[in-house]
């Protein structure tokens, strides 16, 4: 009996080649898209899964209530050493700082010196991390290794670069020209799976003189962090009791009265956006519950396609179901049949599927710009996966078709070439599924539409600085004399056009802070604001516009302030004429302000302009920008890595343009609109392809219909509209419900961001227009084929 | 074997009721061969369809094999197609998809009958009826009168007690009805009760008995007169 099932379902798919090949393309499209959506997922949420009792290790983090809520993983230095001392409750507890990026390790390999340049994957860490998180060990002792004083651990792949084949452990490497450290370890290379990505993990006890961070507690890092683990039995809940106002009473300034500690758990650290972790990447997990909506909707859409196909087809079957109970087949039987149909186009499907997904793998980790490490097949979760996959496909789509077909009353499916399939209110479950997929569809394109230009606008938005043909560079070793030797010997250059240092830059993700105070009368304000150390030269080479006053003069320690519109506002004036002259009392000097600057983007467009002061200070320049000439930019950049080579001689010289700065903020974005547009694609492709075989089938079936109207004097141009007008009026139906379903998803995706378009009508028009033009370029061939056919031709076979 | 008792078949609409049977009795024994003719329109297909158990009766009693039909579930219905009822239509109705084989092995699958068994069932079909060099063709490939053949050793395949047949010969010329008369007289004689609804006299002359119908209503019902010779 399978057997017959199998050879008829065989001989169905062959003979009628153009619906097969739409049914097991559209499911291969769907299931495959939907596999890539499984494998992303898998990706995202097996994080940090490798270290032993990972539900007992926590993060130390802060949330500060002083102005409105925000949330920080940055730490003071003495943090972890005063928990240490204040709690037993900790098995072991360490400081993960990262602060070094870009370095330059010097190895002696023989009698030559060989230099490596390390990016990231570097951290000072106390012995205590191996205790907390799990690295496998290929020599040295986990307990014993950072003890010593400037010892460090490195990976497998850092040993085999810096020393050969030789055994590292015992061996000098020096970091930096600042630390000489001594091999004490060495560790398999991190999976690709953690948020603790550290190639190189040195020791916090560099000895006195080289004590990295500072004593108070009114200064954080970013990048500093403070992991531990809980002993075993410990209530968190207990431990954030304690914690709550612990800030405050080690830190007696006003604002850190309002700073609660509290742990954050490591399984969080891959999700929470309020944090950033040492990837600089979060996913939350509303963007996956999204994606797998994506992914839903793909297989959803798939299914559709599968079953407004099906059900057509089954027409052509009547003879043969009618046949088959006459012959005395139950309906059991007959909806096994079909089930085993819809099995055997699955099986094909997926096959399928898993090559598209293969070659989409690569596109999507080419797109995200990080490799998942995932083969296919390695996970058995994928496995298992794909089956659950087979068996809720073959439901979704096969069930409905199997119970419609087996039902059909014999007598009429003999009978009749053809059975109408309608069901009750005028409203055929055909429409309602074309009608959902044109949802889906529309709903995708008009989110894609919005995300991207959200996109456009982030990185065309006027910032209130030039971007164009600046060069920025870090300065590795800060000081008054390597800034005024740089621009000496720049400055005569025709190439460019002038050169400003700064700490951070104009625009940058993570700035620094401080409060300030200010009496203006009737109070004395006593607020935040943002910091940026800069000289003369920065309001020319960023741009920036002077709103009153006067620019900064250069001088070795703040005597003047420069501050924006905003921090204008946080004084408690109305107008920025008045702040000229006031006399403001920051980090413990008290100057005038001589100027206002119109406000400017000083960190991505996530974030609202804070107010921000400026002052003069060389000793905390760690960062040079160079106004380009545009015609001669290839020469200024050699110019300057000739000059800055020859100041940090033992540093290697890289440079940034500032609009490629800026275009990186929104790299999460970038990422997450390609993926979007990828899947959103497909959707659209498998919807389009369902319609097209429906489309197909209707024309086929109404040809006499058509022969007939034309004979009796209907024009080519009443026909198209006849046949298409069902589905242009089922585009309608959708957009009606599409329209306020994305007017509210991307209401709620826009509120992540401080600046925002606007969520005009245009975006739903376009959403709607491409919809039309998608639906009638699918069914415009078909219809218009029926419309010019000779009426003859079709009525002669009837 | 059948037993109908004033059955009626009507369609209602709003305001009027169609009859296309009104008051049938009839009272079919086993091994007889029935013959039901009459002009277009009289019913005959109906009558064989709710005889048939594919189409049902609006009033009155159907009795087959002693037992009421109204009372018959879904399931009951397709065990009495399986194992009682062989249908024979005028447009052959073969299963496009399936071979001259494939199309006759069909209801020996339903049947549940296994392997070794139904092969010889097919090929003792394929043997009688001549067409054993064609079993692995497709319908279309097939002239009518043989797709005829295959349909009736379709349906004698399962040795039903009682054969349906709507118009076999319709399609079919002269000669290829004779053939597939021949055959149900044959199987008629081996003991098969055969209900044969048709246009043509003659056909109707290899029957034993002929019910006429005219209107929905039996006209006639008479045995055919002996064969001369």
């Amino acid at each position: 009996m399978l057997r017959n099932y199998i050879i008829i379902s065989w001989r169905n798919l062959l003979k009628n080649k153009s619906y097969s090949s739409i049914n097991i393309l559209g499911l291969a499209l769907g299931i495959g898209g939907a596999c890539l959506v499984f494998l992303l997922v898998l990706f995202e949420t097996g994080f940090d899964k490798q270290h032993p009792d990972a539900d007992r290790i926590y993060r130390v983090v802060l949330e500060n209530n002083y102005y409105g809520k925000t949330y920080s993983q940055a730490i003071p230095y003495p943090v972890p050493e005063s928990l240490r001392g204040d709690f037993d409750q900790f098995e072991a507890i360490s400081i993960v700082d990262t602060n070094e990026d870009n370095t330059v390790i010097t190895v002696q390999q023989g009698n030559q010196i060989e230099r490596f340049k390390e990016e990231k994957g570097i951290a000072f860490v106390d012995p205590e991390f191996f205790e907390i998180f799990h690295y496998k060990w290929l020599s040295g002792d986990p307990k014993q290794a950072l003890i010593e004083q400037r010892s460090v651990v490195i990976s497998e792949t850092l040993a085999l670069k810096y020393f050969g084949d030789a055994d590292p452990v015992g061996k000098m490497l020096n970091f930096h020209n600042r630390y000489d450290l001594k091999v004490t370890g060495v560790v398999e290379d991190h999976p690709k799976q953690t948020d603790i990505p550290f190639n190189m993990l040195i020791s916090m006890n560099l000895g006195k003189e080289q004590k990295r961070g500072w004593d108070g507690w009114d200064a954080s890092s970013g990048r500093v962090h403070c992991y531990l683990k809980l002993k075993p039995g410990i209530e968190v809940a207990s431990i954030n009791a304690q914690l709550e106002e612990y800030f405050g009473q080690h830190h007696h300034e006003e604002y850190a009265q309002s700073i609660i500690m509290f742990l954050q758990p490591l399984k969080d650290l891959h999700f929470d956006n309020r944090f950033d972790n040492f990837n600089n990447r979060t996913v939350s997990e509303r963007t996956l519950w999204a994606m797998g909506l994506v992914g839903l909707s793909l297989l959803l859409t798939s299914c559709i396609n599968f079953i407004n196909i099906n059900t057509v087809l089954a027409t052509n079957r009547s003879k043969e179901i009618g046949v088959r109970k006459v012959m005395g087949s139950a309906r059991v039987q007959l909806i096994l049949q079909f089930m085993t149909e819809t099995l055997i186009i699955t099986l094909i499907s997926i096959v399928g599927a898993i090559t598209l997904a293969k070659l989409g793998l690569v596109k999507m980790e080419s797109l995200l710009g990080y490799s998942f490490g995932l083969e296919l097949f390695d996970a058995m979760t994928l496995v298992g996966f794909l089956f659950i996959l087979i068996v809720v496909v073959c439901l979704l789509a096969g069930l409905y078709p199997a119970f419609l077909i087996s039902g059909f009353n014999p007598l009429e499916a003999i009978k009749k070439t053809g059975i109408t399939l309608k069901s009750p209110g005028g409203f055929s479950l055909r429409s309602s599924l074309v009608v959902t997929q044109l949802v889906i569809s529309q709903i995708l394109v008009i989110c894609t539409l919005v995300v991207a230009s959200q996109l456009k606008y982030f990185i065309e938005a006027p910032l209130g600085l030039d971007r164009e043909a600046v060069v920025e560079f870090p300065l590795p070793v800060k000081g008054k004399d390597k800034v005024e030797q740089i621009t000496n010997q720049l400055q005569q250059s025709t190439a460019i056009r002038s050169i400003s240092f700064s700490n951070t830059g104009a625009i940058s993700n993570g700035g620094w802070g401080g409060s300030f105070e200010y009496d203006n009368g009737r109070e004395v304000v006593d607020e935040s604001t943002a910091v940026k150390y800069v000289d003369q030269n920065f309001i020319d080479t960023y741009g920036v516009q002077l709103a009153a006053g006067e620019n900064l003069i250069n001088s070795d320690s703040a005597t003047m302030f420069l501050v924006n519109e905003a921090f204008v506002k946080s004084m408690g004036l109305n107008d920025n004429d008045q702040a000229i002259g006031e006399y403001v009392k920051f980090w413990g000097v008290e100057a005038p302000v001589v100027g206002v600057l119109k406000d400017f983007n000083t960190s991505s467009l996530h974030n609202p302009i804070k107010a921000c002061i400026f002052l003069t200070g060389p000793n905390s320049f760690f960062m040079g920008a160079v106004k380009l000439n545009p015609t001669n930019i290839e020469q200024a950049l050699a110019e300057i890595q000739e000059v800055w080579t020859t100041v940090y001689p033992n540093h290697i010289f890289e440079y940034q343009f500032l609009d490629e700065t800026i275009e990186r903020f929104y790299r999460e974005e970038q990422k997450l609109s390609k993926l979007v547009k990828l899947f959103v694609s497909l959707a659209i492709v498998i919807g389009a392809m369902g319609l097209f075989g429906l489309v197909s089938f209707v024309a086929r079936r109404r040809t006499k219909e058509v022969g007939v109207r034309k004979v009796l004097g209907a024009s080519a141009a009443s026909v198209v509209l006849l046949l298409s007008r069902h589905f242009v009026l089922l585009t309608l139906v959708a957009f009606l419900i599409a329209a306020p379903v994305s007017y509210y998803v991307m209401q709620s995706w826009l509120s992540n961001f401080s600046f925002q378009i606007d969520l005009g009508v245009w975006v739903f028009i376009a959403g709607f227009a491409a919809s039309v033009l998608i639906v009638t370029l699918t069914i415009g061939y078909q219809t218009v084929r029926s419309a010019l056919a000779n009426p003859v031709d079709s009525l002669r076979y009837e | 074997m059948i037993q109908l008792t004033n059955l009626d078949k009507y369609y209602s609409t709003k305001f009027t009721r169609t009859f296309v049977l009104k008051g049938i009795d009839l009272e079919i024994k086993s091994g007889e061969f029935v013959t039901i003719m009459g002009p277009s329109g009289a019913g005959k297909s109906t009558l064989l369809n709710i005889i048939g158990m594919l189409d049902e009766a609006s009033a009155g009693e159907y009795l087959f094999m002693d037992e009421p039909v109204y009372k018959i579930k879904e399931r009951k219905r397709s065990e009495l197609h399986k194992h009682h009822i062989g249908f024979v239509f005028q447009a052959y109705h073969l299963i496009d998809e399936l071979t001259v084989y494939e199309n006759i092995e069909t209801p020996l699958l339903y049947k549940g009958i296994k392997g070794k068994e139904r092969k010889s069932m097919v090929a003792d079909m394929l043997d009688r009826f001549n067409i054993v060099a064609k079993k692995d063709l497709f319908p279309e490939q097939l002239s009518g009168g043989q797709q005829q053949l295959v349909g009736v050793a379709r349906a004698i395949v399962g040795q039903p007690k009682l054969l349906l047949a709507d118009e076999p010969t319709g399609n079919l010329h002269t000669e290829q009805g004779h053939i597939i008369m021949d055959i149900f007289k044959k199987l008629n004689q081996q003991g098969m009760t055969i209900i044969q609804v048709t246009h043509s006299e003659e056909n109707a002359q290899y029957g034993k008995r002929i019910v006429q119908l005219v209107d929905g209503m039996v006209k006639s019902d008479d045995l055919v007169a002996a064969e001369a010779g």
